[in-house]
């Protein structure tokens, strides 16, 4: 994923269009990054128990518990090594796919 | 049970766009054929998620027995909390949710060319996609003493079933102040943790019914998994009562005498009361007799999809392929037949289905209110054929131990409705 580039100054735009980027590896498909979900949050993300329902579930709020397991800001016994295996990318696309796909409202 | 519909409205909103996905095998003028054979937790899960991805496939799932006996929560019958039958994982919601057809067979043969499978029944299946996940075997020509029929006098209970029973039976009737002596293998085996789970649910059964006893763990390793984990909680939980050995200070098994229940080591005689002989495996013997595996025993795959390296259109998930780093464990299993029920489905549509992304996590119980976990996630290495490991982790030293008792409970309903209903 190329980082948006917001800068104004006009010789690093040319800088960053010149100089040859290493090519990003490919990530990958959300849905296959939610099939590693399941096998604790229930296919779909819909699991029983204490486990935490995904399906559903308000992306901001998805996406907030994702980066603060992954930066360790939040403690689990859990999440903090799973989130660590993931790059920031994969996290949104989860948050996304689990609040708009894994289950009606 | 999950809603097709709407598991499938749900990749459709991810951007996946199966719901149009029809696979159409021109060769057959038909819907594609998959043929699933195994229903552990690779397989059956396999199976399930190959309908849920494409419900026009033509899905056969085909198992020996008419149910499969769940490994994980195996050694809690060892430990008196759970009955062996309350294990058992039968395949009526894959037949009648998900339309699969089962049955129940034993495979004689797999034609890699004519892609045929042959059963015992006689009945010959074709396919399109072949995925097997058969399991492990052991290797009982490795330790001297201890072959098949040995297996009946000392069990390796690292099948569930007859050989569990067996174990408990001999735990219950062994006198206080015995010793229980369990070999633990070399890796890779199935279910890395478990020799360890193991020694402390017994340990657990012992504390309360056989206080003076002792369980001792002879290894063919000299580090294993979960190890401070493990080695904290008996002194917490067990002090005293379980003692491990590493090969270091052993060397190796050189022969086993079921009858008198003696190990001989290379340096040492270990006289058991209960003897537990986890003997060396290897993949299924299906997969050597389809030409599946290599010279380790197991069966090489390509980690993107799981296809065999070494015939076309077959794939092998679970403990019989190799997918270092991960374990052979039911969680890897169940996450490898994900990724491959997704790329078959993908590419019968003849599109990419893009890099892998596969989990572990493995709790084991060293009392009922008392687990740990280990986990891992891994993708593609930058060669691009293996799997690499970008995050892997045990459970904190100082965590709640109680919590992850809660979670390890809850893992065992879920993964079982992950993969069987």
């Amino acid at each position: 994923m190329i980082p948006p580039i917001r800068s104004i100054v006009p010789g690093v735009l040319i800088a960053a269009a010149i100089v040859p980027l290493p090519a990003a590896a490919a990530r990958p498909a959300p849905a296959t990054l939610a099939l590693g979900c399941s096998g604790c949050h229930g296919t779909g993300g819909k699991p029983q128990g204490i486990t935490p329902v995904l399906a559903g579930k308000p992306e901001g709020e998805l996406l907030r518990s994702l980066r603060d397991f992954k930066s360790g800001r939040r403690k689990s016994s859990i999440m903090n090594r799973i989130a660590a295996g993931y790059q920031d990318s994969d996290l949104v696309e989860l948050a996304h796919h689990f609040a708009t796909g894994g289950s009606e409202p | 049970m999950m809603d097709r519909r709407r598991f499938l409205a749900g990749l459709a909103a991810a951007g996946a766009g199966t719901l149009a996905g029809c696979s159409f095998n021109p060769l057959n003028w038909g819907n594609a054929k998959v043929v699933v054979i195994g229903g552990g937790y690779g397989g059956a899960t396999a199976a399930k998620y190959l309908k849920l991805l494409d419900p026009s496939l033509d899905v056969t799932l085909v198992d020996k027995r008419n149910s499969h006996l769940s490994c994980p929560g195996s050694n809690e019958v060892l430990a008196g909390w759970r009955e062996l039958e309350s294990l058992h994982r039968d395949f009526r919601r894959l037949r009648k949710a998900y339309d699969i057809r089962v049955i129940q067979a034993e495979v004689e043969a797999i034609d890699g060319v004519k892609r045929r499978v042959r059963l015992n029944t006689k009945d010959k299946l074709e396919y399109d996609r072949l995925v097997i996940s058969p399991g492990i075997d052991f290797r009982w020509k490795a330790i001297d003493g201890y072959g098949r029929a040995a297996s009946l006098k000392a069990p390796h209970a690292w099948i569930a079933g007859e050989q569990t029973k067996l174990l408990h039976k001999q735990l219950k009737a062994m006198d206080d102040g015995g010793v229980v002596l369990i070999t633990a293998p070399a890796n890779p085996y199935r279910c890395p943790p478990g020799p360890y789970e193991r020694a402390s649910l017994i340990a657990a059964y012992l504390k309360r019914y056989k206080p003076r006893s002792k369980v001792i763990i002879l290894d063919a390793k000299t580090q294993f998994s979960k190890q401070k984990l493990f080695l904290k909680g008996w002194q917490e939980l067990y002090p005293g009562m379980v003692e491990w050995v590493s090969s270091e200070k052993e060397g190796q098994i050189d022969h086993v005498d079921v009858i008198r229940k003696i190990v001989q080591t290379e340096f040492n005689e270990h006289r058991a009361n209960v003897l537990n002989i986890i003997p060396p495996q290897r993949a299924a013997s299906i997969a050597s007799k389809a030409g599946l595996t290599d010279a380790s025993g197991w069966c090489p795959v390509d980690p993107a999809n799981f296809a065999s390296t070494r015939v076309p259109h077959i794939h092998v998930i679970g403990d019989a392929c190799i997918a270092t780093p991960m374990p052979k464990s039911a969680f890897a299993a169940n996450s490898q037949a994900k990724v491959c029920a997704r790329a078959i489905v993908e590419d019968l549509q003849e599109r990419d289905p893009g890099p892998p992304s596969l989990v572990n996590h493995c709790y084991s119980f060293l009392a009922p209110d008392y687990a740990i976990s280990i986990s891992g996630i891994y993708e593609l290495g930058r060669k691009g054929h293996e799997l690499m490991a970008t995050a892997t982790g045990e459970t904190p030293l100082d965590a709640d131990r109680r919590q992850e008792a809660r979670f390890a409970r809850d893992w065992q309903t879920n993964i079982r409705a992950d993969t069987f209903e």
